[in-house]
């Protein structure tokens, strides 16, 4: 959907940001706002070892050792958001992809980060954690639509697929420890 | 100053962007360990490893635009 012309230029680009980040942040902050109910009942050892667990399954399925099935929405966001114009359709877009909840998931990192802000980290680490997915989503997005017009940038993705969720996922397990540790 | 199209598609491959995003994620870890904890603010590593967290699961789910 993003290689459509409708969101050729900066415009729609930067209004697919915005609800990037209103997607992303309201999810962590739902999260975090359970999470501190949680994080209030449970001890801090078994709130870390459940995401280091967690942590760990993650790891081996993104190397490709396990089969871990995770939630997903398995199917794309509806193409009728374009329909609602060049301000609120990549708005809505935006916002569903922010969510990570309403389109399929390939990875799953997401979930584990989801399950760091419900188990471990504060709010404070909640918003960063949301901010940081809605940057990367847009990031991504507007790397493809510069790279070229084919779909490339996919096919290169794909052709290094495990690799880069092998050191993604190498990558946001460090990150979260360093924020869990910090967090305890 | 104009970038060819091949430089292009080269800065913003999936390698070159997702690759330093992944070892990044690692420096709070990083200074975590190597710095003691007087030297180093925690809540700015709580944020930026939390915010690195979130960037590297973020370009993960890549593929599913």
């Amino acid at each position: 959907m993003l290689s459509a012309p409708v969101w050729r230029g900066f415009g729609p680009l930067a209004f697919f940001g915005v609800g990037l980040v209103l997607g992303a942040v309201s999810v962590a902050f739902i999260a975090a706002v359970v999470g501190g109910i949680a994080q209030a009942l449970l001890p801090v050892t078994g709130r870390l070892g459940a995401v280091a667990v967690v942590g760990i399954a993650v790891l081996l399925r993104e190397a490709g050792l396990i089969r871990l099935p995770v939630p997903e929405n398995r199917r794309l966001v509806p193409e009728h958001v374009q329909t609602k114009g060049r301000i609120f359709g990549p708005i809505q877009f935006g916002f569903e992809m922010g969510t990570g909840m309403r389109t399929y998931s390939p990875s799953a990192l997401p979930h584990l980060v989801l399950v760091a802000i419900v188990l471990v980290l504060p709010l404070a680490g909640a918003m960063a954690a949301g901010l940081g997915f809605a940057a990367a989503r847009w990031i991504m997005a507007a790397a493809s639509i510069w790279h070229s017009d084919d779909g490339a940038w996919t096919r290169i993705w794909l052709r290094n697929a495990r690799l880069l969720a092998i050191a993604l996922a190498g990558g946001t397990a460090a990150a979260l420890a360093a924020a869990s540790i910090v967090s305890a | 100053m104009s970038v060819t199209p091949r430089v292009r598609q080269f800065l913003l491959s999936p390698l070159v962007l997702a690759l330093p995003i992944a070892l990044g994620a690692f420096v709070p870890l990083v200074v975590l360990i190597s710095l003691s904890s007087s030297d180093v603010d925690m809540f700015t590593l709580l944020v930026a490893g939390s915010y690195a967290a979130g960037l590297a699961a973020g370009f993960a789910n890549s593929g599913s635009t």
